[in-house]
Protein backbone atom coordinates (compact mmCIF):
# COMPACT_ATOMS: atom_id res chain seq x y z
CA UNK A 1 0.00 0.00 0.00
CA UNK A 2 2.98 2.33 0.59
CA UNK A 3 2.86 5.62 2.36
CA UNK A 4 -0.32 7.70 2.52
CA UNK A 5 -1.28 10.38 1.65
CA UNK A 6 0.17 10.14 -1.85
CA UNK A 7 0.32 13.88 -2.58
CA UNK A 8 2.43 16.49 -0.81
CA UNK A 9 -0.56 18.81 -0.40
CA UNK A 10 -2.11 16.16 1.84
CA UNK A 11 1.11 16.01 3.84
CA UNK A 12 1.15 19.80 4.17
CA UNK A 13 -2.33 19.75 5.70
CA UNK A 14 -1.37 16.97 8.11
CA UNK A 15 1.87 18.72 9.10
CA UNK A 16 0.09 22.01 9.74
CA UNK A 17 -2.42 20.20 11.95
CA UNK A 18 0.40 18.48 13.87
CA UNK A 19 2.13 21.87 14.34
CA UNK A 20 -1.15 23.34 15.62
CA UNK A 21 -1.61 20.47 18.06
CA UNK A 22 1.91 20.29 19.46
CA UNK A 23 4.09 23.35 18.84
CA UNK A 24 1.70 26.29 18.74
CA UNK A 25 0.14 25.75 22.22
CA UNK A 26 3.59 26.27 23.82
CA UNK A 27 4.32 29.54 22.02
CA UNK A 28 3.88 32.95 23.67
CA UNK A 29 1.84 34.08 20.66
CA UNK A 30 -0.48 31.43 19.36
CA UNK A 31 -1.42 33.23 16.17
CA UNK A 32 0.57 31.98 13.23
CA UNK A 33 0.71 32.06 9.44
CA UNK A 34 1.56 29.15 7.16
CA UNK A 35 2.55 30.33 3.69
CA UNK A 36 4.12 28.45 0.82
CA UNK A 37 7.79 29.33 0.37
CA UNK A 38 11.03 28.18 -1.27
CA UNK A 39 13.67 26.13 0.50
CA UNK A 40 16.33 28.54 1.77
CA UNK A 41 19.79 27.06 1.33
CA UNK A 42 22.11 29.03 3.60
CA UNK A 43 25.21 27.74 5.39
CA UNK A 44 24.22 29.61 8.55
CA UNK A 45 20.83 27.98 8.93
CA UNK A 46 19.92 25.12 11.25
CA UNK A 47 17.60 22.28 10.30
CA UNK A 48 16.32 18.99 11.65
CA UNK A 49 14.55 16.30 9.66
CA UNK A 50 12.97 12.96 10.42
CA UNK A 51 11.84 10.32 7.95
CA UNK A 52 8.51 8.56 8.06
CA UNK A 53 8.86 5.31 6.13
CA UNK A 54 6.62 2.50 5.05
CA UNK A 55 7.04 -0.31 2.54
CA UNK A 56 10.17 1.15 0.95
CA UNK A 57 8.77 4.66 0.61
CA UNK A 58 9.93 7.59 2.68
CA UNK A 59 8.74 11.11 3.45
CA UNK A 60 11.08 13.48 5.23
CA UNK A 61 9.63 16.27 7.31
CA UNK A 62 11.73 18.94 8.92
CA UNK A 63 12.12 22.46 10.20
CA UNK A 64 14.76 24.95 9.09
CA UNK A 65 15.52 28.45 10.30
CA UNK A 66 17.97 31.14 11.26
CA UNK A 67 19.72 30.31 14.55
CA UNK A 68 18.07 33.26 16.36
CA UNK A 69 14.57 32.17 15.26
CA UNK A 70 15.24 28.54 16.13
CA UNK A 71 16.62 29.55 19.54
CA UNK A 72 13.53 31.61 20.28
CA UNK A 73 11.09 28.85 19.27
CA UNK A 74 13.03 26.17 21.17
CA UNK A 75 13.19 28.41 24.26
CA UNK A 76 9.44 28.96 24.19
CA UNK A 77 8.69 25.29 23.56
CA UNK A 78 10.80 24.00 26.44
CA UNK A 79 10.62 26.94 28.81
CA UNK A 80 14.33 27.67 29.02
CA UNK A 81 15.54 31.27 29.07
CA UNK A 82 19.23 30.61 28.58
CA UNK A 83 19.20 29.22 25.02
CA UNK A 84 18.99 32.54 23.21
CA UNK A 85 22.34 33.66 24.73
CA UNK A 86 24.33 30.64 23.59
CA UNK A 87 26.39 32.60 21.05
CA UNK A 88 27.78 30.45 18.25
CA UNK A 89 27.33 27.18 20.11
CA UNK A 90 24.27 25.79 18.37
CA UNK A 91 24.43 22.26 19.79
CA UNK A 92 21.66 22.69 22.36
CA UNK A 93 19.47 24.70 19.98
CA UNK A 94 19.81 21.99 17.32
CA UNK A 95 19.07 19.42 19.99
CA UNK A 96 15.87 21.32 20.77
CA UNK A 97 14.91 21.66 17.10
CA UNK A 98 15.40 17.90 16.72
CA UNK A 99 13.13 17.31 19.69
CA UNK A 100 10.47 19.62 18.24
CA UNK A 101 10.45 17.83 14.87
CA UNK A 102 10.38 14.54 16.77
CA UNK A 103 7.30 15.68 18.70
CA UNK A 104 5.54 17.10 15.62
CA UNK A 105 6.35 14.04 13.48
CA UNK A 106 5.27 11.84 16.38
CA UNK A 107 1.83 13.47 16.21
CA UNK A 108 1.81 12.83 12.44
CA UNK A 109 2.86 9.24 13.08
CA UNK A 110 0.04 8.67 15.59
CA UNK A 111 -2.50 10.24 13.27
CA UNK A 112 -1.41 8.16 10.27
CA UNK A 113 -1.02 4.95 12.30
CA UNK A 114 -4.61 5.25 13.47
CA UNK A 115 -5.59 5.29 9.77
CA UNK A 116 -3.94 1.91 9.29
CA UNK A 117 -0.49 3.00 8.01
CA UNK A 118 2.43 1.02 9.41
CA UNK A 119 5.04 3.77 9.62
CA UNK A 120 8.54 3.85 11.05
CA UNK A 121 9.87 7.12 12.46
CA UNK A 122 13.62 7.72 12.13
CA UNK A 123 16.06 9.37 14.50
CA UNK A 124 16.38 13.10 13.61
CA UNK A 125 19.00 14.22 11.09
CA UNK A 126 20.55 17.52 12.20
CA UNK A 127 21.93 20.02 9.68
CA UNK A 128 23.98 23.15 10.29
CA UNK A 129 24.48 24.21 6.71
CA UNK A 130 22.88 24.14 3.30
CA UNK A 131 20.04 21.83 2.42
CA UNK A 132 20.55 20.37 -1.03
CA UNK A 133 17.63 18.83 -2.86
CA UNK A 134 18.62 16.54 -5.70
CA UNK A 135 16.68 17.64 -8.77
CA UNK A 136 14.21 14.78 -9.01
CA UNK A 137 12.82 14.95 -5.47
CA UNK A 138 9.36 16.35 -4.86
CA UNK A 139 9.17 18.87 -2.05
CA UNK A 140 7.00 21.55 -0.54
CA UNK A 141 7.92 24.19 2.03
CA UNK A 142 5.83 26.47 4.22
CA UNK A 143 7.00 29.48 6.19
CA UNK A 144 5.60 29.18 9.70
CA UNK A 145 5.54 32.64 11.25
CA UNK A 146 4.78 32.79 14.96
CA UNK A 147 5.13 36.27 16.44
CA UNK A 148 8.52 37.59 15.26
CA UNK A 149 9.90 34.13 14.47
CA UNK A 150 10.06 32.39 11.11
CA UNK A 151 10.62 28.68 10.81
CA UNK A 152 10.30 26.82 7.51
CA UNK A 153 8.45 23.51 7.54
CA UNK A 154 9.72 21.30 4.73
CA UNK A 155 8.35 18.05 3.32
CA UNK A 156 10.48 16.04 0.89
CA UNK A 157 9.72 12.82 -0.91
CA UNK A 158 13.26 11.50 -1.39
CA UNK A 159 16.75 12.12 -0.02
CA UNK A 160 18.39 15.03 1.76
CA UNK A 161 22.10 15.70 1.64
CA UNK A 162 24.21 17.52 4.16
CA UNK A 163 26.26 19.94 2.07
CA UNK A 164 28.35 21.61 4.72
CA UNK A 165 28.70 21.45 8.50
CA UNK B 1 10.98 10.89 49.61
CA UNK B 2 11.73 8.85 46.49
CA UNK B 3 15.20 7.38 45.90
CA UNK B 4 17.09 7.96 42.67
CA UNK B 5 15.36 9.08 39.47
CA UNK B 6 16.99 8.05 36.17
CA UNK B 7 16.11 10.12 33.08
CA UNK B 8 16.91 8.45 29.75
CA UNK B 9 16.93 10.48 26.53
CA UNK B 10 19.49 11.02 23.77
CA UNK B 11 18.72 14.74 23.82
CA UNK B 12 20.45 16.63 26.62
CA UNK B 13 17.89 19.39 26.33
CA UNK B 14 15.05 16.89 26.72
CA UNK B 15 16.66 15.45 29.83
CA UNK B 16 16.86 18.99 31.25
CA UNK B 17 13.23 19.58 30.38
CA UNK B 18 12.04 16.29 31.90
CA UNK B 19 13.96 17.03 35.10
CA UNK B 20 12.45 20.51 35.23
CA UNK B 21 8.93 19.10 34.76
CA UNK B 22 9.50 16.37 37.37
CA UNK B 23 10.75 18.80 40.01
CA UNK B 24 7.83 21.13 39.19
CA UNK B 25 5.38 18.39 40.19
CA UNK B 26 6.69 18.53 43.77
CA UNK B 27 8.22 15.06 43.59
CA UNK B 28 11.20 14.85 45.94
CA UNK B 29 14.01 12.50 44.98
CA UNK B 30 17.44 11.65 46.41
CA UNK B 31 19.29 12.24 43.16
CA UNK B 32 18.63 12.76 39.48
CA UNK B 33 20.72 10.54 37.22
CA UNK B 34 20.89 10.71 33.42
CA UNK B 35 21.56 8.28 30.58
CA UNK B 36 21.79 9.05 26.84
CA UNK B 37 20.36 5.72 25.67
CA UNK B 38 19.08 2.35 26.82
CA UNK B 39 22.54 0.81 27.07
CA UNK B 40 23.74 3.50 29.47
CA UNK B 41 20.54 3.14 31.47
CA UNK B 42 20.91 -0.64 31.79
CA UNK B 43 24.52 -0.13 32.93
CA UNK B 44 23.34 2.33 35.57
CA UNK B 45 20.70 -0.12 36.79
CA UNK B 46 23.39 -2.78 37.33
CA UNK B 47 25.24 -0.61 39.83
CA UNK B 48 22.70 1.85 41.21
CA UNK B 49 19.31 1.53 42.85
CA UNK B 50 16.70 3.50 40.90
CA UNK B 51 13.17 4.12 42.14
CA UNK B 52 11.82 5.90 39.09
CA UNK B 53 13.07 5.53 35.52
CA UNK B 54 11.71 7.93 32.91
CA UNK B 55 12.61 7.11 29.32
CA UNK B 56 12.09 8.25 25.77
CA UNK B 57 11.34 5.55 23.17
CA UNK B 58 12.96 6.87 19.99
CA UNK B 59 16.72 6.83 20.67
CA UNK B 60 19.80 5.70 18.75
CA UNK B 61 21.74 2.57 19.77
CA UNK B 62 19.57 0.87 22.39
CA UNK B 63 16.11 2.47 22.19
CA UNK B 64 13.35 2.65 24.78
CA UNK B 65 11.70 -0.59 23.64
CA UNK B 66 14.96 -2.51 24.05
CA UNK B 67 15.52 -0.82 27.41
CA UNK B 68 12.12 -1.99 28.65
CA UNK B 69 12.87 -5.49 27.33
CA UNK B 70 16.22 -5.41 29.17
CA UNK B 71 14.78 -4.50 32.56
CA UNK B 72 14.23 -7.56 34.72
CA UNK B 73 10.92 -6.50 36.22
CA UNK B 74 10.19 -8.09 39.57
CA UNK B 75 13.85 -8.30 40.57
CA UNK B 76 15.61 -5.99 43.07
CA UNK B 77 17.62 -4.45 40.20
CA UNK B 78 14.48 -3.18 38.45
CA UNK B 79 13.21 0.35 39.08
CA UNK B 80 10.03 0.49 41.16
CA UNK B 81 8.39 2.63 38.49
CA UNK B 82 9.09 3.00 34.77
CA UNK B 83 7.44 5.88 32.91
CA UNK B 84 7.76 6.05 29.12
CA UNK B 85 7.56 9.45 27.43
CA UNK B 86 7.01 9.21 23.71
CA UNK B 87 5.93 11.21 20.70
CA UNK B 88 4.85 8.10 18.81
CA UNK B 89 3.35 5.53 21.20
CA UNK B 90 -0.11 4.53 20.03
CA UNK B 91 -2.68 3.00 22.38
CA UNK B 92 -1.64 -0.48 21.22
CA UNK B 93 2.05 0.21 21.89
CA UNK B 94 1.21 1.72 25.29
CA UNK B 95 -0.78 -1.38 26.24
CA UNK B 96 2.08 -3.62 25.15
CA UNK B 97 4.61 -1.62 27.20
CA UNK B 98 2.37 -1.70 30.26
CA UNK B 99 1.94 -5.48 29.89
CA UNK B 100 5.75 -5.74 30.08
CA UNK B 101 5.90 -3.86 33.38
CA UNK B 102 5.90 -0.18 32.42
CA UNK B 103 3.95 1.90 34.95
CA UNK B 104 2.67 4.61 32.59
CA UNK B 105 3.06 5.98 29.08
CA UNK B 106 2.92 9.76 28.57
CA UNK B 107 2.55 11.50 25.23
CA UNK B 108 4.94 14.31 24.21
CA UNK B 109 5.04 17.23 24.60
CA UNK B 110 5.00 16.73 28.35
CA UNK B 111 4.14 19.36 30.91
CA UNK B 112 4.35 19.50 34.71
CA UNK B 113 0.57 18.91 34.78
CA UNK B 114 0.70 15.77 32.63
CA UNK B 115 3.49 14.30 34.77
CA UNK B 116 1.76 15.35 37.98
CA UNK B 117 -1.36 13.37 37.12
CA UNK B 118 0.81 10.33 36.28
CA UNK B 119 2.72 10.61 39.57
CA UNK B 120 -0.54 11.01 41.49
CA UNK B 121 -1.85 7.88 39.81
CA UNK B 122 1.26 6.01 40.91
CA UNK B 123 0.97 7.44 44.47
CA UNK B 124 4.36 9.11 44.11
CA UNK B 125 2.89 12.44 45.15
CA UNK B 126 -0.35 13.39 46.84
Amino acid sequence: MGIEPKNLAGWSDLLEQAVKDTLIPSMKTQEYTWDTTDIVSDPKRLAAFVALSSAGESIQVGFSGEPSDVASVVSQMFGFDDLEDAGDDYSEILDGLAEIINIVAGALHRSLSSDGNNLQLSIPLLIHGEIVIQGKEEWVAHRLTIGDNNIDAIIIRGLIQKQKD
Amino acid sequence: MLGNVLIVDDSGLSRRMVKKCVTSTGLEASEYLEAADGAEALDTLKSTSVDLLITDLNMPNVDGYALVDGIEFGTPMAPRFVVVISSTASETVAEELISKGVSAVVCKPISPDSLKSVFEGLDLIE
